[in-house]
């Protein structure tokens, strides 16, 4: 039995289209969310100097992240699109976002500010003894000279 | 007199309950043990160890716990950071305060790391960066507290760091330096004691001690 042409051209011609569509779809996303390779230079903001050991890290994937080199360099080993946002921490230095952009491209810089905290303290005490002034000064020099 | 004491008792009393009934369907047991096996964890890395404590967790409470119990657990006072940071503090002001502010505060990350002591306001720092690293929402507070109590027409000058933490949309206060131990003064030995009390305290309770300006 021969098959029916007039039903089977249009089946055709749909596939046809639908593979075109697919195509130029993916095209279009791929064009949109370019990758990029970041890589740059973690520093302190304060004296300039760079911070070997900073972990940076992918915010929505934690698990993928890198450690800034001996001279503060990174290399991220994941290409990034934008809006994807990478962490920065050091204890001590505030921890810090870099939000990837479509212009994110050659060195990122990152410079990281001291923390600077109120040092402050009160803590429970047992047992108070009487107040011991000439004790508290020796403690400060040992500590100073470390 | 006598009735409003014997009142505010009472409705602080069922405060505490109603605040630590928030998570009276969560078992924290799981937390504690994590945290509880998660020893000599390097501080150099503080997003690997908030993974490490609550990447197996699943609720906001069971992670900020597993966090909170770590601290307390881990990290000591420190006497003599402590009485040189008060004894500067009282020496000091203005521009040469700040600047040996500065020098402090490098000399606390550094202790903090490579000791595993500190001082009030680096427990809330840890806290803090651990809760961060885990996807919680976690402040240091700076103010007044009074171990003996708060005497509202003394307030003293700020001398405490303590944290609020967001869990499930809600505040909570909590206080890891005072909730991991106390200090012998005579000895001048720091005695691990864990405090349970200051864990996501009743505002009632919590301000009876500590004062937020």
């Amino acid at each position: 039995m021969k098959k029916n042409n007039a039903t089977f051209a249009p089946t055709n011609l749909l596939k046809i289209v639908m593979i075109n569509l697919f195509v130029i779809f993916m095209g279009a996303q791929t064009f949109a969310q370019a990758s990029h390779t970041i890589r740059g230079i973690v520093t302190s903001a304060d004296d300039n100097q760079p911070v070997p050991g900073a972990n940076v890290y992918l915010k929505s994937l934690s698990s993928v992240g890198t450690f800034s080199d001996a001279n503060g360099k990174f290399e991220f080993p994941r290409a990034l699109k934008a809006g994807e946002v990478l962490v920065f921490s050091f204890i001590g230095l505030k921890t810090m976002e870099y939000v990837v952009t479509e212009q994110s491209e050659g060195l990122v810089a990152i410079a990281m500010p001291f923390d600077a905290l109120q040092m402050v303290d009160e803590i429970l005490t047992e047992d108070e003894p009487a107040h011991k002034p000439g004790s508290q000064k020796r403690l400060h020099k040992g500590r100073l000279n470390r | 007199m006598k009735c409003s004491v014997f009142l505010l008792f009472v409705f602080g009393w069922i405060s505490v309950w109603s605040q630590r009934s928030d998570f009276n369907c969560t078992n924290f047991s799981k937390a504690d043990s994590i945290a509880e096996h998660t020893t000599a964890h390097s501080l150099t890395n503080l997003k690997a160890l908030a993974d490490r404590l609550t990447g197996s967790l699943p609720t906001e409470q069971e992670k900020f716990r597993a966090i909170y119990k770590w601290v307390c657990s881990n990290i000591e006072a420190d006497y003599e950071l402590l009485t040189l940071n008060k004894y500067k503090r009282t020496k000091l002001k203005g521009e040469r305060f700040a600047k040996w502010n500065i020098k402090f505060n490098k000399m606390i990350f550094r202790t903090l790391v490579q000791e595993h002591k500190t001082i009030c306001t680096g427990y809330a720092y840890l806290v803090r960066e651990l809760c961060y690293h885990a996807g919680l929402s976690c402040v240091i507070v700076n103010g007044y507290a009074r171990p003996a109590g708060i005497d509202s027409t003394a307030i003293g000058p700020t001398n405490h760091s303590w944290n609020n933490v967001l869990l499930n949309n809600k505040w909570y206060l909590c206080d890891a330096t005072w909730s991991s131990g106390v200090f012998n003064v005579r000895s001048e030995q720091f005695i691990k004691k864990y405090n349970d009390k200051f864990f996501l305290t009743d505002p009632l309770v919590f301000y009876q001690t500590h004062y937020n300006p």
